[in-house]
């Protein structure tokens, strides 16, 4: 197990270091003088004069390279010049916001679509499995940034129930400061929450189906144990194993997600970051959030393969 | 083998396709001049000269969302294909010739695999200009990895298949056998991926647009929906149009997607989703 975990660890590095030679290519052949990217547009001339030199823009490319490879593993990721702060810091401070969103709504999804899943391998090819397959189908094509916009246009334009945008009021004195941040969440959890639930109910509903006919459970069945028990006890929690293993993998599609529902309701977590990025060309926060992003889903993926071997007893690394 | 005709869902996914195939083609005659320039009074609901209204400056919402079934349609394509040869071309060259070749490009899949292609993207994209084929390039060359992982599969079992090896010892080329024999026969299973990228395809275009990435000189359906947003309440129309015309098409191709799945790989039971 020690060494599997080691060799583990060893395969999360190269990922990650494509990640950084891709970010280093791409600035390097850009049209444009990299310094000039890096500092932005209306950067004073001493500046992009001192990035020429921290980053030895005058040196071969390999050293180049090399330069930048130390500079990451110092974690320094550069310096937004939008937000006039290090990159890392930007990053770290807006990841906590995503992660408030993509811990409520996953919550959410992984229940209830399990649940709906499991439902419908329960009746198998009645009306109730077609409803919620074909609804999940639905639901699975719709853009995500479309979804939230109907949101917004329901509940927040039309109904005025909800707030469409931020996630504090700071003129809202008459309820407390976490009451007002539950009430900016609702609507973007409940994006994210549609967005995440068709994996899961389709990967339930394939996975009871899988387990209903292996033979523990027709010997279940043939014990006499009652239908319900059968199905709780037997199918229901073997079938649950690949729905940790999407968990995991399924993580940069989440990230993607948080991105895009982020950029809709103006939620200042790192999708909304790379959002005014884009607009303002702020290409250090552009790099480091690709790299970033990259490093949280292979480590998502590492703690995943991880939690398996304790999930599942018959799974050994060696 | 049910025939593919009779299967309700597939025909219905390929009818819509076809449609806005067909909208893609007549664009010029249905909606003749330059979808971007303004014809009417701003932002007025659908009505009977404009069926589903107009934008804040006037500009046509119908006209922008037949014209950008091209951009839907180029990327569903020609994203999707230039997946399907380097997935189809690394996976068999990969599986045939194994050893270091396959072991250096079966890392190379791994990695490309984890890495957030969206992220990727945008970098890409915000560095090098939204120009429409780029962009087209970009989403393509990052989608390869599950095609050619697929063929790769293929190409291990089918060369060990007697036809492949009669033809290798008749005196046939490696790579006549592996491109003329082998891919041929296995490409069944990337074909059915493919279609399910070429919704991806659509979705990220669709995407980029909605995060101000798209080629500015083009309309396209993101495009549209990125306008609106500022708009949703005086002008929901210019939100709502769009994002139809975006689920129509990849619930199409999905629908299509799964039932070739389906009939591909007969041991799997149809799975819609």
């Amino acid at each position: 197990m020690r060494r599997y975990l080691l060799r583990r660890i060893m395969q999360i590095f190269p990922v990650i270091l494509v990640a950084a030679i891709l970010n280093f290519l791409l600035i390097n052949f850009a049209p444009g003088d990299p310094a000039v990217i890096l500092a932005g547009e209306y950067a004073p001339d001493e500046y992009v004069a001192e990035l020429r030199r921290s980053y030895g823009l005058d040196d071969p490319i390999l050293y180049r390279l090399w330069v930048y490879i130390l500079q990451l593993l110092h974690g320094d990721l550069g310096y937004s010049f939008a937000y006039r702060r290090p990159v890392l810091e930007l990053l770290f401070e807006h990841a906590q916001n995503t992660l408030l969103l993509v811990v409520g709504s996953q919550g959410f999804s992984i229940v209830i679509g399990t649940w709906l899943g499991a439902l419908a391998a329960r009746y198998h090819t009645r009306w109730q499995d077609n409803t919620i397959t074909y609804g999940t189908l639905l639901l699975y094509c719709l853009p995500v940034f479309w979804t939230g916009l109907m949101l917004i246009l329901i509940f927040a334009v039309k109904l005025r129930w909800m707030p469409s945008s931020g996630m504090m009021d700071f003129l809202a004195f008459d309820r407390p400061r976490w009451l007002d941040l539950l009430y900016h969440m609702v609507l973007p959890v409940t994006c994210l929450f549609l967005y995440t639930l068709p994996t899961y109910t389709r990967l339930a509903r394939a996975s009871v189906l899988e387990v209903a006919r292996e033979d523990f459970v027709t010997t279940a069945r043939a014990i006499g144990f009652s239908e319900r028990v059968v199905f709780m006890r037997h199918a229901l929690r073997n079938a649950l194993l690949p729905t940790v293993t999407v968990a995991g993998l399924s993580l940069s599609s989440l990230l993607t997600g948080a991105l895009l529902v982020e950029t809709v309701f103006a939620w200042p977590g790192l999708g909304r970051l790379m959002f005014e990025a884009v607009s303002q060309r702020d290409f250090p926060v552009l790099m480091g959030g690709f790299l970033f992003a990259t490093s949280l889903v292979i480590i998502g993926n590492f703690i995943v393969d991880i939690l398996y071997t304790y999930l599942d007893p018959r799974v050994t690394y060696s | 083998m049910k025939a593919l005709s009779r299967d309700l869902p597939f025909m219905i996914g390929l009818t819509v396709v076809v449609l806005m195939g067909v909208a893609a083609l007549a664009a010029p005659y249905l909606y003749p001049g330059n979808p971007l320039f303004s014809v009417a009074a701003p932002i007025q609901p659908p009505s009977s000269a404009y069926p589903l209204g107009t934008d804040n400056t006037g500009r046509d919402v119908a006209a922008m969302i037949v014209w950008g079934t091209r951009v839907s349609l180029l990327f569903a394509f020609g994203a999707a294909g230039i997946s399907l040869l380097c997935g189809v071309v690394l996976g068999a060259l990969s599986g045939y010739f194994g050893g270091i070749i396959d072991d250096v490009m079966s890392r190379f899949f791994e990695i490309f695999d984890v890495i957030p292609r969206l992220f990727l993207i945008i970098l890409v994209v915000a560095l090098f200009g939204s120009h429409l084929w780029l962009t087209v390039f970009i989403v393509g060359i990052t989608m390869w990895p599950s095609n050619a992982r697929l063929m790769r599969a293929q190409v291990l079992t089918l060369k060990k298949r007697g036809y492949a090896q009669a033809a290798v010892v008749s005196g046939a080329g490696h790579l006549s056998v592996l491109f003329g024999h082998i891919v041929p026969n296995g490409i069944g299973p990337v074909t059915a991926n493919s279609t399910l990228q070429m919704a991806y395809a659509v979705l990220t275009e669709a995407g980029l647009a909605f995060l101000g990435l798209s080629d500015p000189n083009v309309a396209s359906w993101g495009q549209v929906l990125y306008w609106g947003q500022g708009f949703i309440s005086s002008a929901p129309w210019m939100v709502i149009f769009p994002g139809i015309a975006i689920a129509l098409l990849l619930l199409s191709f999905h629908l299509i997607g799964s039932t070739l799945q389906a009939q591909l790989n007969p041991r799997l039971q149809k799975a819609i989703l």
